[in-house]
């Protein structure tokens, strides 16, 4: 295969590929911005049901402490009109700080009976520790004399920063509307950033008329304290008093891990990530999913808990192929390798289909030419006879005699004809290869002007030959006469009308020279160098009543150029005028 | 002494006695019995004593089904557990469960970096398919100890019944490193699921886990902690403990006991409890059949004159009677009687009660010694462990107790391996023992064979014994500090406090309400 014509295959293999490629790529990067929206947008509503769980089960939570926070009036005499009592007792110092708090003479003199308190922290699973307090903020419940207990005192330790910020549950916290049921609307302030007094509770007590109005009646309150945030449940009663529940974290935590799926061992029925709930610290506190996230790695969807837990997150972790959407690329790979396979098979047919009219066509050439061939021997006898006859024939009625110089002509024609048919086949083949013997150019020129003469002669055509060569040289004399047959061929068919046909023959060095013009309508420059193309006529009008095949001077110009030399147009004043140039032996040369 | 039988179920007995009271209603009913270290004290001057109120299960036999379970095995299957460690869990894990009948409630969960649920909870009915499940348990990841028991009980909590024994069995090998992972927040968590009635089993295999981790856990919520140094043990460990639940009489048991005037409790040996003024309140999750669990309470008893009988506490229990399915409340009281008698003191010295006491103080010693050790005070730990050695032998000469002199040998044995090769082993074995003497089982395990001595296997054995006269040690068990500040080592006597020679006869036993 011819190297452009591979080259040609090659891009038409590859040029619709690499765009199919590129839009396929551009489809494939949206196709994946387009799932990896998908795929967050499910991996937040997986995490959004989840919140909703914790939220439940902070809701859960909230009403049994609710529960655990109810006065009975059996256990708390809510005596508010009682006397305080007047003495600031001073009391052991819980750490460092000495600590000033108002508390009640005696476990005996207070309104609260602690084994109630202290039962329901027994059996209560939520509760680490209850307190009460006074409305204007001293305990009632528990106090931190002798009659604590152990876990109480470390209560105290556990909580000091609460107090020391001088907390007022439901007065000072964030001014958010009261949500009598609604735990998001909880005050959440981290104590630290509130330790306005060094003392604990009522340290700077607030008489209840100038106290700011409770905003609400229930809420939580949160710290750090130890390993992370602590929690506070507190609710206030109609008598004033404040009912706190210390909540057990771990208690908290448990429930919500109770509440949150695990990692099935069946993978698909398991999640295909992890989520991670964690805390403030970025701490895992429980976590499923079968896909281990690799250390140190951002989730992908991150959403935090509702209050009062809002540092607490859900993370979700996705696998990293199912977000990268190995899908499209996949698509558009499989896309491309089809089209490859189907381009290319396009172009196998069109390459099959191409050589096989190739094939067709030189079949056809070789069967023309088989058929000139054969022609050839019967034409070459019909003319010999025909010439024969001629001239047995001089002294025959006129009639007859034109009637045989037809013939004869038509047989010089026909041969001519299939002269060319053959030479096009040859140069086909590459065989169109110079012959030369010695010879006088000015004479075969001589004779084919007088093969001409009748047939341009009839045309009105007036010959002149100036010769100028009329040495012997070595030239294939075949080449000449085919050539300046076709030439005058030419002339005869496309020219006559200018009647007159100039030949003048010359020789320079080595070199022939011929010249034939003619006053007919010429050739246009543009077209000067189409008309030895094969197949070519000028135009349709030329050819209109004219016979030809087409090829004469495209075998013309090969046999002068394959001959050393050259056919060209020529520039002149009328008509058109052709060079034929041909390199020739010297003149010493004989054979 | 006396006894009052309330028939039916709903039992009300009560028995008041100088310094012995036992309370039994009928065969299956908890047997109360509450006992003074000195039932005669001296009079006119205030006095240490110690106050014991045993809780003795009843005997689970053909007529008392043992009560059905609701148990959650929690096995870890971290990396760590590869190989023979997760083979022998898993055995280990089909054996107790091919030891439950239909009526029970078991689930099976698995963790490592996350939690997988394997068997949710389910009345043993298909034993295969559990077991099926249980084979699937491959080892691999991290340690998520805080999903997997929480996950356990959230199982327990499914069919939770008061009148089944709830339970999680948690085997692990590894340090905690997923969720909340700190001896004290895991301790927190056993607290609350006690609260529930949820009791956790703790079993550490091999020498990585956290052993505080493991006995918190397993003492806050009134289980028991086991350590199992090689894998081979495993199975029949894990299948001993998990027999207790088996064995379960009694829950949600309460002890309350009430210090009459002149009478200030001054702490509990060995276990959580709140005292608030007069009151001492004990919770326990359960009572096993035939065992004695017991609440020691240190008390300071002001002087009377001799010859005087005086009340010392009132004690109110109570608990659900697992084969009754009825909530039992028991009470009982106690009196002491002041003598001028200095002889009759040392007497009167109540011997089970004085090697209770002797043992939690022996156990307090043993975590001083660990924490030492874990400061990096190897020669005080040492020292520490060697005295205590010897209060425990001197005191199981005086009170004739094989336990306690065993238990003395094997502090000798711990005070030999405390160097960082031997360390870590023997840290889990003191853990393991201090959890479980403290809960009152005098027959623990006793350490591989390079530890000293080997266990004691005894009870409380000899009951009807004499006695010894002279007791020493025993008139100042309060004051054992002082044991190690003594440089002679040689133990106070009772010899130091003034004594008024009244004398009185003992008062006997009558019944109160």
């Amino acid at each position: 295969m011819k190297p452009r014509l591979f080259a040609i295959y090659l891009f038409i293999v590859l040029a619709p590929l690499g765009l199919l490629a590129w839009l396929g790529g551009g489809l494939a990067r949206d196709e994946q911005a387009r799932v990896e929206s998908r795929f967050r947008e499910l991996m937040a509503n997986q995490l959004a049901v989840r919140k909703e769980a914790v939220s439940t089960v902070m809701a859960a939570t909230e009403r049994g402490l609710m529960e655990l926070t109810e006065l009975p009036e059996s256990s708390i005499q809510l005596d508010l009109n009682r006397p305080e009592s007047p003495s600031q007792a001073e009391r052991p110092a819980v750490g460092k700080k000495s600590v000033k708090m108002e508390v009640e003479n005696s476990p005996e003199n207070s309104p609260v009976n602690p084994a109630f308190f202290r039962d329901r922290v027994r059996t209560a699973r939520l509760a680490r520790q209850i307190f009460v307090l006074k409305s204007d903020g001293g305990f009632v419940f528990p106090l931190l004399d002798g009659a604590a207990t152990e876990d109480e005192k470390r209560f105290f330790e556990r909580t000091r920063s609460v107090w020391e910020s001088g907390i007022r549950f439901g007065v000072d916290e964030d001014n958010l509307p009261p949500g009598p049921s609604d735990a998001r609307n909880a005050g959440s302030g981290n104590t630290q950033s509130r330790s306005s007094s060094g003392s604990w509770g009522a340290a700077k007590p607030v008489s209840l008329s100038n106290a700011a109005p409770f905003e609400r009646d229930h809420g939580w309150h949160t710290w750090f304290w130890g390993n992370g945030v602590q929690l506070v449940f507190w609710r206030r009663a109609d008598s004033g008093h404040v009912v706190g529940v210390e909540v057990d974290r771990m208690a908290l935590l448990s429930d919500i891990v109770s509440a949150l799926p695990d990692t099935k061992f069946d993978p698909s029925a398991s999640l295909n990530g992890r989520i991670v709930l964690s805390d403030a610290q970025n701490r895992v506190i429980y976590q499923w999913g079968a896909y281990e996230p690799t250390e140190g790695i951002a989730p992908d969807v991150r959403l935090p808990v509702d209050a009062p837990l809002s540092m607490w997150t859900l993370n979700y972790y996705s696998q990293p192929d199912t977000l990268s959407v190995g899908g499209a690329w996949f698509n558009v790979g499989t896309a491309l390798a089809l089209s490859c396979v189907v381009v290319a098979g396009l172009a196998v047919y069109f390459f099959r289909e191409n050589s096989r009219e190739i094939r067709e066509a030189s079949q056809r050439v070789s069967f023309v030419n088989q058929v000139s061939h054969e022609l050839k021997t019967p034409l070459t006898n019909i003319r010999m006879y025909a010439e024969l006859l001629e001239v047995r024939m001089e002294d025959a009625d006129e009639t007859s005699r034109e009637n045989l110089a037809v013939i004869v002509e038509e047989s010089q024609r026909l041969s001519r004809m299939i002269g060319n048919v053959l030479a096009f086949a040859k140069r086909q083949r590459g065989g169109l290869k110079p012959n030369p013997r010695r010879c006088a150019p000015d004479d075969i020129v001589r004779s084919v002007i007088e093969r001409f003469r009748p047939a341009l002669t009839a045309k009105g055509v007036e010959i002149s030959f100036a010769g100028n060569a009329p040495g012997e040289i070595s030239l294939d004399s075949d080449f000449l006469e085919q050539i300046l047959g076709n030439l005058f061929g030419n002339v005869e068919k496309y020219a006559a009308v200018g009647g007159v046909m100039d030949v003048r023959s010359g020789m320079n060095d080595d070199v022939l020279t011929l010249r034939i013009a003619d006053r007919g309508p010429g050739i246009p420059k543009a077209q000067r160098e189409a008309v030895f193309l094969p197949f070519q006529r000028l135009s349709d009008r030329l050819t209109d009543g004219v016979a030809g095949t087409g090829i004469g001077l495209t075998i013309a110009r090969e046999q002068a150029r394959n001959h050393g030399g050259d056919l060209t147009i020529v520039e002149s004043e009328e008509g058109a005028t052709f060079q034929l140039t041909l390199r020739v032996g010297g003149k010493g040369d004989t054979a | 002494m006396n006894t009052t039988p309330v028939p039916p179920k709903r039992c009300v007995a009560t028995a008041l006695a100088v310094g012995f009271a036992v309370s039994v209603a009928s065969a299956d009913q908890v047997r109360l019995k509450v006992e003074l270290g000195k039932p005669v004290l001296p009079a006119d001057t205030k006095h240490t004593t110690y106050l014991k109120v045993g809780l003795t299960g009843f005997k689970l036999d053909g007529d008392v089904k043992r009560p059905p379970v609701n148990v959650a095995i929690v096995l870890d299957k971290s990396g760590s557990m590869q190989g023979e460690k997760i083979r022998q869990a898993r055995e280990a894990a089909k054996l107790a469960i091919g030891r439950l009948t239909a009526d029970d409630i078991v689930s099976v969960i698995s963790y490592d970096s996350t939690v997988n649920v394997l068997v949710p909870a389910t009345r043993v009915s298909d034993k295969s398919a559990i077991f099926q499940q249980i084979d699937r348990i491959g080892a691999g990841g991290n340690t998520a100890l805080f999903g997997g028991v929480s996950k356990g009980a959230a199982e327990v909590r499914k069919f939770f019944d008061r009148n089944r024994v709830n339970r999680i069995f948690l085997l692990s090998d590894g340090k905690a490193n997923v969720g909340p992972s700190s001896p004290g927040e895991l301790g927190e968590l056993g607290k609350s699921l006690g609260k529930e009635g949820i009791s956790v089993t703790t079993l550490g295999l091999g020498l990585g886990y956290n052993e505080d981790l493991m006995t918190q856990l397993a003492m806050k919520s009134d289980g028991s902690h086991s350590f199992i140094e090689e894998p081979s043990q495993l199975t029949e460990i894990f299948n001993e403990d998990f027999g207790e639940a088996l064995k379960v009489v009694a829950q949600k048991v309460e002890v309350r006991i009430e210090c009459r005037r002149g009478v200030r409790p001054v702490r509990v040996l060995g276990r959580d409890a709140d005292i608030a003024g007069q009151t001492v309140v004990a919770v326990m999750n359960q009572i096993y059949s035939e065992e004695e669990q017991f609440v020691l309470v240190e008390v300071e008893v002001d002087g009377a004159g001799a010859g005087q009988v005086r009340d010392i506490a009132t004690v109110s229990l109570g608990y659900l009677n697992m084969a009754t399915a009825v909530s039992d409340r028991l009470s009982s009281s106690v009196a002491a009687r002041f003598t001028a008698s200095e002889s009759e003191v040392a007497k009167s010295v109540n011997r089970d009660v004085m090697v209770a006491c002797v043992a939690q103080i022996a156990v307090e010693n043993n975590i001083k010694a660990t924490e030492l050790r874990d400061q990096g005070r190897i020669d005080e730990a040492r020292r520490m462990l060697l005295q205590n050695r010897d209060y425990l032998t001197l005191n199981g000469e005086a009170l004739n107790s094989e336990f306690l002199r065993n238990y003395g040998g094997g502090q000798g044995g711990q005070a030999l391996n405390l160097d960082e090769a031997k360390w870590n082993a023997n840290r889990k074995q003191m853990r393991y023992e201090q959890q479980a003497i403290s809960q009152g089982k005098f027959n623990y395990r006793a350490p591989s064979q390079a530890f000293g001595p080997m266990r004691g296997q005894i009870g409380v054995s000899g009951q009807g014994a004499a006695v010894q006269q002279q007791i020493p040690v025993l008139g100042d068990l309060p004051q054992m500090g002082r044991l190690f500040r003594n440089s002679t080592n040689r133990p106070p006597t009772t010899n130091s406090i003034p004594v008024q020679q009244r004398q009185q006869p003992v008062a006997p036993g009558k019944a109160s309400n």
